[in-house]
């Protein structure tokens, strides 16, 4: 039985342990990570190979793992099985332990891993390190790629490399799209797809296309996908009409009692063009990508997106040398983005503009050295210039007040400019015994331009209180992670994992600066429709968290296996929030526990602990029957502030899924139970609502074969009305540009039942 | 002699005369609305009126409504409007509308900034000017979707006890209300309202609600000792003026 170390892919010529193979059943890799997984489409060896035609060889063992125990990488086949009859890709992370979703658009929710949400993490697409370009984060990153274009997952969820972090204290998300194709030598190969599927529940549907030209050494990829939703609506009636009444004006667009308001989506296409070219261990890709979507409502925001343009290209090369491997990135992004009120806030429009543009440049250089037969050494470093402009223009035929007559510079030549560098050991000391350690440095420069209301007088107060203070600040933050793994036989593996992540304050977080209400209730990165005021004050984020793993299964891990994770981390300086105290947020804002307030960023200190669990038996296998899996995952985590003894905002309770799962020939069919226990342990300075336990059944199926695949999936079959911990708030409806009309301490409720079908044919 | 007794009878009307036997007084007015997304700055109606007690009428509504949209310092009554604010402030001088209420047990009565009640959007109905008409229209302008056609209207709804000088219930404070449709006031299409749930079914379009509203009589001036002795000598000179055209008779 070879044990083979994560190394360099050598092209005709191969280290006595780093030779290329394909993954089966019962390779085992004696890796932590993988050598090329800084470039996440080609974070897989066995991937590289196969774009690189390499010869491979093939040995029995277990497959190996490309992130560490901690984390997951879920396969294209699993993908799959999800990504046809969804609208967000966030979606596809749901089966990852430890992963929880923010709820916000119809495709923009955020990812939160042990409770660390959003900008606390790192989250790729096709490698590209982007931000968001909105003060409601609208524009999400996993937004820019549609589900059906996804072809693999992969979550660091415990213990991230410096080599796939930096700069993020929560762990690391990688979505990247569909490999290239190449034909066999001589040969051509054209392919292609056309899809459509239905959501009964919103009416949501969309269709995509793909085709693609290949030769032995040139692939060209493109496609495009389309999508629109009404809004859904919950499973029952969940507004009280008596309460609702003031907001549910003759001047505003009706909804129905069970109807999410601010929900729907309109307009969204995505295309890309994706070219690849390979030649003699050296593979160069092109991605250009353009998004756009006319219309995302946000039922936890004030606002609604009414456009959002996105252009980006991303070009990455991998090459695969005598003496290692190289990876390159080197990605730019523009977004033009903006937000109003839907019709059923605002009768008029427009009623509040609000624009942002932003460019994010950046890329990477990572080498993987393998050394001494048993060792690789990575060392690299990476770049990301960010660039944000958000005004809110002025309202025509109006004179001085709130939104006349100059445009509301919410962030002006906003700035976040990031350069890093990282090294990083995996060493193989025995059969047993694999470490990894990693030391990485990032410098973050942030800056930001002057700031103006709309007119003086209202904001003159703190507009002049911004601009007194130098905007400019730079940071230098220091990380490092060890990791030790301990296989002392083909049924059980344990990890542990020690690190220091740094992350710091984001442009959003900084800068915005105006205490009037109307404008703070505008800047929101969470939905639980609160107002907030940057504080350009804020120190970075430093986490020390300790990961433990444990993974069991039979020998061939074809029968069961079982896996547990346990983590602990502390934050110094986390970010939260407090009460505003200024004379402009009124006296009663400190001291109100039943409606929305205003908020101030605060660097205060957290705790964060909790447990993954997952498993999964084979409960029968028969040639005719078809193969039984039964599938769990358990999660819970607890995130407190240490500072103020608060809960920390939107952590989610104990919550399970429990899956009996059948394949057949083509059929995959699943039979899920979701099961979330009560929210109890709220933030109190956000005045967070609780939230009841609740289970859901859903119902899928699919069939696929070479030319066809049909999905067919019931969600919530039993048509349950339920609030997710993680919802936010509902303000969907009702004019949201101030704190006293939306009713108070109504959550978002989930989505009631839904048939969902997708058909999808390849040629 | 006839024109003596006349004067004299006048004179002596004039000099008993004083408040207690007037029907008619004058009073000023101060109606606060709470906003609490314009903090620290609320809304406030100062202004006077004159009551007929017997009627129960409200005449010569006229005062000043604050934009708490505009400054940044709240309004001090005991240094006046604009002594030590720095808001914007409205002239409300035509009263239009006024009626009694039974039920409440007082008078309403509502000053424009114009002389007309045009203020609120009349698509969701109503008579475009009514705190439930501005909550039905969700606050829009009058003239909407054409912000040229905006007057840019602007009133104050007070309520007047049938004892001006008693302390208002809480279900008299709910209905007072105020909009403003005018440029300081305005958001995008949405006038500055305040008005109460209790009493409207909603606040208003930036939260703000009625608070409180004090009344009281304008002081009435007392004569000074030179004011009869220049009536004694008017009249001193009127007898006299009489005297002489009756003898050069």
């Amino acid at each position: 039985m070879p044990r083979l170390s994560s190394g360099a892919v050598t092209h005709m010529k191969t280290h006595s342990k780093y030779q290329p193979v394909k993954l089966s059943a019962s390779v085992q890799l004696s890796v932590i990570f993988l050598t090329l997984a800084s470039s996440p489409s080609y974070a897989d060896t066995a991937e590289v190979s196969a774009a690189l035609d390499i010869p491979v060889v093939e040995v029995e063992g277990v497959r190996a793992h490309s992130v560490p125990l901690s984390g997951k990488e879920i396969s294209e086949r699993d993908i799959k099985t999800r990504s046809s009859t969804t609208l967000d890709t966030t979606r596809l992370l749901e089966d990852i332990p430890g992963l929880t979703v923010n709820e916000a658009g119809a495709i923009s929710a955020l990812p939160a891993i042990h409770g660390l949400a959003d900008e606390r993490l790192k989250i790729q697409v096709d490698g590209m390190d982007l931000s968001a370009a909105c003060p409601n984060h609208m524009n999400s990153i996993l937004s820019y790629i549609n589900p059906v274009k996804v072809g693999s997952v992969k979550a660091f969820t415990g213990i991230t490399p410096v080599s796939e972090g930096g700069d993020s204290i929560g762990g690391t998300i990688q979505v990247s799209s569909l490999s290239p194709v190449f034909a066999e030598v001589g040969k051509q190969l054209i392919n292609g797809s056309v899809g459509t599927f239905y959501r009964s529940n919103g009416y949501a549907h969309g269709w995509n296309a793909s085709a693609g030209f290949a030769t032995d050494q040139l692939s060209f990829q493109y496609s495009e996908s389309h999508l629109s939703s009404s809004n859904y609506r919950a499973a029952k009636n969940f507004k009280d009409a008596s309460t609702w009444a003031p907001v549910l004006r003759n001047g505003l667009e009706k909804t129905d009692l069970d109807e999410v308001g601010s929900s729907s989506i309109s307009g969204s296409v995505n295309k890309s063009l994706d070219m690849a070219f390979k030649r003699d261990g050296h593979l160069f890709q092109l991605g250009i990508s353009q998004q756009s979507v006319g219309f995302e409502g946000f039922p936890n925001q004030r606002m609604d997106m009414t456009n959002n343009e996105n252009t980006s290209f991303n070009f990455r090369y991998t090459g695969l040398f005598d003496w290692g491997d190289l990876n390159l990135k080197l990605f730019r992004q523009r977004v033009k983005h903006a937000m109003d009120m839907s019709y059923e806030r605002s009768y008029a429009m427009p009623a509040m503009p609000m624009l942002s543009e932003s460019q994010t440049e950046g890329g990477s250089l990572t080498a993987s050295l393998p050394f001494l037969n048993d060792h690789l050494f990575k060392v690299g470093g990476d770049f990301k210039l960010y660039k944000l402009d958000d005004w809110w223009p002025p309202v025509q035929g109006m004179g001085p007040g709130a939104m006349c007559c100059n445009n509301f510079w919410n962030v002006r030549n906003g700035k976040r400019d990031r350069v890093g560098i990282f090294a990083e050991v995996e060493s193989n000391w025995t059969e047993d015994w694999v470490t990894s350690l990693g030391v990485r440095t990032d410098m973050i420069n942030a800056d930001a331009g002057k700031v103006q209301g709309y007119s003086a007088g209202l904001y003159q107060t703190d507009a002049n209180t911004f601009n007194a203070k130098s905007q400019g600040r730079r940071d230098q933050n220091y990380d490092w992670t060890a990791l030790a793994r301990y296989t002392p036989d083909r049924t059980q593996s344990y990890e542990l994992g020690l690190a220091r992540k740094s992350r710091s304050p984001s442009v959003y977080e900084l800068y915005p600066w105006s205490s009037f209400t109307m404008a703070a209730l505008m800047n929101n990165l969470v939905g639980d429709g609160n107002a907030y005021i940057g504080n350009m004050s804020l120190d970075p984020e430093i986490a020390h968290t300790a990961n433990i793993s444990a993974d069991w299964h039979d020998e061939n891990r074809s029968v069961w296996a079982a896996k547990a994770n346990a983590y602990l981390t502390y934050v110094d300086n986390y970010i939260d929030a407090v009460r505003c105290t200024l004379a402009s947020c009124g006296a009663a804002n400190t001291t109100k526990t039943n409606g929305f307030v205003t908020l101030q960023y605060e660097n205060h200190a957290a705790k964060l602990y909790g447990l993954d669990l997952s498993a999964y038996r084979v409960l029968a296998n028969d040639g005719q029957l078809g193969q039984w899996t039964a599938k769990s995952m358990i999660g819970y985590v607890r995130g407190e502030n240490t500072r103020t003894g608060d809960n920390l905002y939107h952590i989610m309770p104990l919550n399970g899924r429990f899956t009996l799962e059948h394949k057949l020939g083509g059929w995959t069919s699943q039979a899920e139970v979701q099961m979330v226990s009560a929210k109890t342990h709220v933030s109190a300075v956000r005045n967070e609502t609780e939230t009841d336990g609740y289970g859901l059944l859903n119902l899928r199926t699919s069939y696929s074969n070479k030319f066809m695949k049909v999905d067919l999936s019931l969600e919530n079959a039993l048509n349950k009305l339920y609030y997710s911990p993680l919802g936010g708030a509902y303000l969907g409806q009702g004019f949201s540009m101030t704190s006293g009309i939306i009713p108070w301490g109504i959550n978002v409720p989930g989505m009631g039942r839904s048939a969902n079908v997708a058909v999808t044919f390849f040629y | 002699m006839n024109t003596i007794n006349k004067l004299l009878a006048t004179t002596a009307f004039l000099a008993l005369s004083n408040s207690a036997f007037a029907t008619v007084a004058t009073y000023n007015i101060t109606t606060t609305w709470f906003e609490p997304d314009t903090q620290p700055k609320n809304t406030y109606f100062v202004g006077s009126f004159n009551y007929d007690s017997t009627t129960k009428t409200i005449t010569s509504l006229a005062g000043k409504l604050s934009e708490a949209m505009t400054g940044s310092v709240n309004y001090n009554a005991s240094t006046g409007i604009n002594g030590a604010d720095n808001m914007t402030w409205l002239s409300l001088n035509y009263q239009l509308v006024s009626w009694y209420d039974a039920s409440l047990g007082g008078t309403f009565a509502a000053t424009f900034k114009n002389n007309s009640t045009n203020t609120f959007w009349t698509g969701a109905g109503g008579n475009g000017w009514s705190p439930a008409s501005g909550v039905a229209a969700g606050g829009i302008y009058y003239g909407f979707p054409s912000a040229g056609a905006n007057p840019g209207n602007a009133y104050a709804l007070i309520f007047v006890p049938d004892n001006p000088l008693t302390v208002l219930t809480q279900a008299q404070i709910n209905k007072l209300a105020y909009a403003d449709c005018s440029a300081g006031g305005i958001m995008g299409a949405s006038c500055m309202t305040g008005t109460s749930a209790s009493g409207y079914g909603s606040v208003g379009t930036m939260s703000g609600y009625p608070l409180s509203q004090v009344i009281s009589m304008t002081t009435v001036p007392v004569p000074e000792p030179e004011t009869y002795a220049m009536l004694l000598l008017g009249l001193a000179f009127m007898g006299l003026s009489s005297r002489q055209k009756t003898l050069s008779r």
